[in-house]
C-alpha cells in the first residue's frame, strides 16, 4: 500500500474469510476473474477439439476419443456435437458473461463511482457462489451416461428433448445454464442498485466513466432478459424430467417409431422465440461492457477526451433498447411469419447504426491524440478493428434474403467470433492489463503482453477470417465431417490451415496467463497510485485499494472522467477529484 | 526386340487413355454464374439472382466502409504517435460530424432494408410466390437422417398410400371415437388430406402398418435424390417427422428449416441442366459435367467424377447430421417428362408396398432403404380435438 489507509478499522481476517467467503467486491471480482480464466482454458481446449476434428476428420479421434472415453478412431458425431455445444456454453455462460459482468463489474464499478462496496455484499458473494455450482453441474455432465449436452448451445427442441437426446447430460446442461443465469441476475440487481444509489458526491450519471455506463445498461438487459431464458430452460427441463410437452408437437417419430407417453400439442418455434429473447440481448451483454472498457483504455492511452461522450452513452442505450426487438433475426430460416421476419430485418439493420456511431467516435477519439502503444492499448485497438469486421459482416446476415444463403453456415460462426473473440476477448485482455496494477500493485510485463497480443492478433485472423469464405461457399456449421459432401471436399486444406492457426492461438494464451501469474509476484512495482495518469476515481485511491475503497471520506467529484490534455492544467490529465478554482460538485 | 511389343502396348495404352479423355462427352463443371465468393449458381430465378445482386451491393458498401475506417485508423496510428512534451487535441466532439455519420449510415441501411424486401416476399410469402400454372408439386419428408421425396407421377396427383381397408377402418374409428362436429371423410368438401394425416394418430391403424398400399398409386418415391426439370417452379410441401432439419441447396441459394408440426410451403427453381437421360433406359441418368476428385484435401490429378448438385441439411439434427445429404439432378424439360413417365409407369405397375420400395431401391441404387411405412407424417390438425 502506497498511501497508508486511514480507514483501516476492520479486524484481522482469516485466510478463508479473506480469499474464499469474502464479501469485499474487489476479492469477489478477482475470484470471478481467475475462475473465468480457468474456464477460458477449458472452453479453449474444447474449441481445439472441434478444430482438430475439422482439420483431420480421419485421425483426430485418436487423440480426442481417449480423453472422453469414446470408442473408435473417428470422433463420433454425438461426440463432436458435445464438443461444440460445450465450447459455446462454457465460453458464453462461464467465461465471457462472468468475466465482464462478474469480474470487471465487481472490481471496477464501486471504485469508479466512489462507493465503498456493492449495495448488497452478501448477494454479491452469493452470486459468485452460485456461479461455482453452475460450473460443477455443467462439468459433471461429461461424466454421465450418454455424455453432456449435444443440442448446440441453442439446445433446440425437439432434438434436445429426451426422446431424441436421451441421458442426463442434456438435463444437467439445462440446470447448469439455469444456475449460471441465477448468478447473473444476482449480479445485475447489485450493479443497478449500486450505481443508482451509491455514487460519490458530484458523480452525476453523465460523469460516470464508460465502463460503468456500459455495465449499468448491461445489468438492466440482464435483469429483463435472463428470467425469460430461465423460464425456457425450466420448461425444457420439465419436458425432459416430468414428461410435459411444451415443445413437442403431435405425431412425431423417433427413428421411425411414433413418440408415445406425452400429451403433445407443443410448439417447436416457441422455444426459439423465448430462447432468443434472452440470447440476443445476451450478445450485447457480452459486448457492451467490453466497449466500455475499451473506451476507457483508449481515452487514457490517446490522452484525449472520448469523442462524443453523450452519443456514446446514447448508442449503448440504443443498442440495448433495440437489442430487445431483433431476436427474430436468428430465425429467418425457421419458417416464422415472413412479415415478422421483415420487421426483425428492419430493426436489425437499425441496430447497426449505434454500433457505427460508436466506431466513428472511437476513431474521433484517436484523431489528434498522443497515442502510446502499450499492450493494453494494442488490445483495445484490436477490439475496434476486429469489431468493424464483425459489424460489417453482420449486414450480410441481417439482410434477410442474403441470410437465406449464409444462415447456419460458417459465415455466421465467423461473424460471431469477430464480435465475441475479436471484440470482447481483446477487450478483456485490455481491461486486465489496464487494471492489473490497481489490483496487485505491479505492472504486467509489457514485452510478454505485446508478444501475446501480436500472436493472438495474427492467429485470430488466420482462424476466423477464412470462416467467411467457407460459409459463403456453403459449408454448414455444426457438421462433424463436412467432407461427406463432394462440394466441401476441396475445403479441407483451408480448414487444416485454420486448425493449425487455432493451435497457435491456443498456445499464445499460455503467455497471457503466465504473464499474469508471474507479474503478480515478480512484476515491476507501480511507482504511484495512478500509474497510467488516468482521471477516474479508481486511480485516486491507494494501491491496492483498502477495505472500504477510499481512506477517509469518499472523494468529491468535480468533472467528467475524460479531461485528458485539458488546457486548464499543465499536465495532460485532470482527475475527477481535483478541485480547480470555480469548481463545484 | 522383346521390348518392342511392350513399349508398343504402353504407347497404345497411353494413346487410348488420351483418346478417352479427349472423347469424354462430359464438360468441366461450370464455375460461372457466381458472384465473388459465392458458389456457382445453377438457378436463374428471380430470388437467387436478387440474393447474389444484394450480396454484391453489400460487398461494395462494406468494402468502401472498411477502406474509409481503416484508412482513418491507420492514419491515426502513424500521425498521432506520442511525442514528448506535446498535448493531444482537446475536444469533446463535433455535432455536425456526429449528425453526418449518423445520417449517412442510416440512409444506406434504409436503402438495404428496402432493397431486400421483394426477394424476401417472393421467397416466403405464399401470396407472392411465382404463379406459373406449370409448377411441379413435390413433397419433402425430412427424418433423421434422410431426405425423402415424393413426386406426383404421371397423373400429377399425389395418391393416397392407404389401402381401401385402411380407409374403411379409419372411417369406423372416427365414428366410434369422436362425437359429432367432425367432418365426414366421405364428404367431398371435407379436407381429405387432413383426414389422412390424422390416421397415424389412430392407435390401432398406426400399429398395423398396413395402410401404405394403394392400387392406383403412381407416385415416385425417392430417398436421398431428387430429379427436377429445369426452368420449372418446384413447389414443395415440406415436413419433418422428428427434429428440425434445414433443406439447403447452395447452388440455388435456397434454405428453409423443416419444422416438425409445421408444414412448410416452399418453392425453388433450377435453371442449368446437369444430367440427360440414358439413350437405352429412360430411368437412368447420365452426367453432363465432370468435376475434380479430392481425397484428404488434395486434388487427384487425372481423376474425374460425375458432377452432381447437392442438397444439405443445415440445421443440427443429431449424431449423423453430417451424413444427411441428398443429390439433386436437373433434367431438361423434355427429358424430365420422359423420365417422369417411365418412373411413374414403373411405380404404377408395381402395386404393393414391396414394389414401391423396389422402384425406389432401383432408382437410388442404395442398399439401405428407408421404410416409408414407418414414416409417420406429422399432423397439423387432429380431427375431433
Amino acid at each position: 500500500m502506497l498511501l497508508q489507509s486511514g480507514h483501516d478499522t476492520h479486524h484481522k481476517q482469516s485466510f478463508f474469510s479473506t480469499y474464499v467467503w469474502s464479501e469485499d467486491h474487489k476479492m469477489i471480482g478477482k475470484q470471478f476473474m481467475f475462475t473465468a480464466l480457468l474456464m477460458y482454458a477449458v472452453g479453449g481446449l474444447l474449441a481445439l477439439g472441434v478444430r482438430g476434428q475439422l482439420g483431420w476428420p480421419e485421425t483426430a479421434g485418436k487423440f480426442i476419443n481417449p480423453i472422453f472415453g469414446w470408442s473408435g478412431d473417428k470422433v463420433p458425431g454425438e461426440g463432436y456435437n458435445m464438443l461444440f455445444t460445450m465450447h459455446a456454453s462454457v465460453m458464453i455462460f462461464l467465461v465471457i458473461i462472468p468475466m465482464l459482468n462478474g469480474a470487471f463489474a465487481n472490481y471496477v464499478v464501486p471504485l469508479q463511482i466512489g462507493a465503498r462496496d456493492m449495495a448488497f455484499p452478501f448477494l454479491n458473494a452469493l452470486s459468485y457462489w452460485t456461479y461455482v455450482p453452475a460450473i460443477l453441474i455443467l462439468a459433471s455432465s461429461f461424466f454421465v451416461e450418454g455424455g453432456s449436452g449435444q443440442g448446440g448451445w441453442t439446445s433446440y427442441p425437439p432434438l434436445a428433448e429426451k426422446q431424441w437426446t436421451p441421458g442426463t447430460g442434456q438435463t444437467l446442461w439445462l440446470i447448469g445454464a439455469f444456475t449460471a443465469g441465477a448468478s447473473s441476475i444476482m449480479g445485475a440487481v447489485n450493479y443497478i442498485t449500486t450505481i443508482v444509489k451509491m455514487r460519490a458526491p458530484g458523480m452525476s450519471f453523465f460523469r460516470m466513466p464508460m465502463t460503468t455506463w456500459a455495465i449499468f445498461i448491461t445489468a438492466i438487459l440482464q435483469l429483463f432478459s435472463t428470467p425469460v431464458l430461465g423460464s425456457a430452460l425450466l420448461m425444457q427441463t420439465t419436458d425432459r424430467v416430468f414428461g410435459s410437452s411444451f415443445f413437442i408437437p403431435d405425431g412425431l417419430a423417433v427413428s421411425g417409431n411414433p413418440v408415445t407417453g406425452i400429451a403433445g400439442g407443443g410448439q417447436v418455434l416457441m422455444w426459439q422465440h423465448i430462447f432468443w429473447f434472452y440470447s440476443h440481448p445476451a450478445v450485447y451483454i457480452m459486448i457492451l461492457p467490453a466497449m466500455g472498457i475499451v473506451s476507457d483504455v483508449m481515452a487514457c492511452f490517446a490522452r484525449k477526451p472520448i469523442f462524443g461522450y453523450k452519443p456514446m452513452v446514447y448508442s449503448i442505450g440504443g443498442i440495448a433498447g433495440l437489442g430487445f426487438v431483433v431476436w427474430g433475426h436468428h430465425m429467418f430460416s425457421s419458417g416464422m411469419n415472413p412479415f415478422l421476419g421483415m420487421t426483425f430485418m428492419v430493426s436489425t439493420m437499425f441496430i447497426a447504426l449505434p454500433s457505427a456511431v460508436k466506431t466513428f467516435n472511437w476513431l474521433g477519439t484517436l484523431w489528434g491524440g498522443q497515442i502510446t502503444f502499450s499492450s493494453a492499448m494494442l488490445n483495445a485497438l484490436s477490439f475496434v478493428t476486429m469489431f468493424v469486421i464483425g459489424g460489417l459482416s453482420g449486414i450480410f446476415c441481417a439482410a434477410t434474403s442474403v441470410d437465406m444463403h449464409i444462415h447456419d453456415t460458417y459465415f455466421i460462426v465467423g461473424h460471431i467470433h469477430y464480435v465475441l473473440f475479436g471484440g470482447t476477448t481483446f477487450g478483456i485482455f485490455a481491461g486486465i492489463t489496464y487494471w492489473f496494477p490497481k489490483m496487485f500493485g505491479r505492472y504486467m510485463n509489457e514485452g510478454l503482453g505485446k508478444l501475446h497480443w501480436f500472436i493472438t492478433f495474427v492467429a485470430f485472423n488466420c482462424v476466423f477470417f477464412p470462416m467467411h469464405i467457407l460459409g459463403s461457399q456453403g459449408m454448414m456449421r455444426r457438421v462433424a465431417d463436412p467432407y461427406n459432401y463432394e462440394y466441401l471436399k476441396p475445403m479441407l486444406g483451408l480448414n487444416r490451415f485454420m486448425s493449425i492457426s487455432a493451435f497457435v492461438l491456443g498456445a499464445a494464451q499460455i503467455i497471457f496467463v503466465f504473464n499474469m501469474l508471474w507479474s503478480m509476484k515478480k512484476g515491476r512495482k507501480v511507482e504511484s497510485d495512478n500509474p497510467w495518469k488516468s482521471n477516474s476515481l479508481e486511480w485516486q485511491t491507494p494501491t491496492p485499494p483498502p477495505h472500504g475503497n477510499f481512506p477517509g471520506p469518499v472523494p468529491t467529484v468535480y468533472r467528467g472522467p475524460y479531461e485528458y490534455s485539458s488546457p486548464q492544467v499543465a499536465e495532460d490529465y485532470l482527475p475527477q477529484t481535483t478541485k480547480l478554482p470555480g469548481d463545484s460538485a | 526386340m522383346s521390348r518392342f511389343p511392350k513399349v508398343g502396348v504402353l504407347a497404345a495404352w497411353f494413346l487410348a487413355a488420351a483418346g478417352v479423355v479427349a472423347q469424354d462427352p462430359r464438360l468441366p463443371a461450370p464455375k460461372d454464374g457466381s458472384s465473388y465468393w459465392l458458389p456457382p449458381r445453377f438457378s436463374e430465378a428471380y430470388v437467387p439472382l436478387e440474393i447474389d445482386g444484394l450480396w454484391n451491393n453489400i460487398m461494395v458498401v462494406v468494402t468502401i466502409t472498411s477502406i474509409v475506417v481503416y484508412g482513418i485508423f491507420l492514419w491515426c496510428m502513424v500521425a498521432y504517435r506520442k511525442k514528448e512534451g506535446q498535448k493531444a487535441l482537446f475536444t469533446h466532439g463535433n455535432h455536425t460530424l456526429e449528425i453526418v455519420w449518423t445520417i449517412v449510415p442510416a440512409g444506406i441501411l434504409v436503402w438495404l432494408a428496402f432493397a431486400q424486401m421483394p426477394a424476401w416476399r417472393q421467397m416466403k410469402v405464399p401470396q407472392d410466390f411465382p404463379t406459373d400454372k406449370n409448377q411441379l408439386r413435390l413433397e419433402i419428408f425430412a427424418q433423421q437422417f434422410a431426405w425423402n421425396f415424393r413426386l406426383p407421377g404421371n397423373d400429377g396427383k399425389f395418391e393416397s398410400f392407404l389401402s381401401d381397408k385402411a380407409r374403411a377402418d379409419a372411417k369406423k374409428w372416427l365414428k366410434e371415437n369422436t362425437e359429432g362436429g367432425i367432418d365426414d371423410p366421405s364428404d367431398p368438401s371435407a379436407p381429405g388430406r387432413i383426414f389422412e394425416d390424422a390416421i397415424p394418430t389412430m392407435p390401432k391403424l398406426r400399429d398395423s402398418g398396413k395402410y401404405w398400399d394403394n392400387a392406383d398409386d403412381d407416385d415416385i418415391l425417392s430417398a436421398g435424390s431428387l430429379v427436377v426439370p429445369a426452368n420449372r417452379v418446384v413447389r414443395a410441401d415440406m415436413r419433418s417427422v422428428d427434429v428440425i432439419h434445414a433443406f439447403y441447396i447452395p447452388s440455388a441459394r435456397f434454405k428453409q428449416d423443416a419444422v416438425p408440426g409445421k408444414p412448410m410451403d416452399i418453392h425453388f427453381t433450377m435453371s442449368r441442366v446437369t444430367h440427360k437421360l440414358d439413350e437405352k433406359d429412360p430411368t437412368k441418368l447420365v452426367a453432363l459435367y465432370y468435376d475434380d476428385v479430392w481425397v484428404d484435401g488434395v486434388k487427384q490429378e487425372g481423376q474425374r467424377r460425375d458432377f452432381v448438385l447437392e442438397i444439405a441439411c443445415a440445421e443440427l439434427c443429431g449424431g449423423n447430421h453430417t451424413k444427411m445429404g441428398a443429390k439433386l439432378f436437373v433434367l431438361s424439360e423434355s427429358d424430365w417428362d420422359k423420365w417422369n413417365q417411365a418412373m411413374s409407369a414403373k411405380a404404377a405397375g408395381e402395386n404393393d408396398r414391396k414394389n414401391d420400395q423396389n422402384v425406389w431401391r432401383l432408382w437410388n441404387n442404395q442398399d439401405k432403404v428407408r421404410p416409408w411405412e414407418r414414416m409417420l407424417p406429422p399432423v397439423p390438425k387432429y380431427p375431433g380435438e
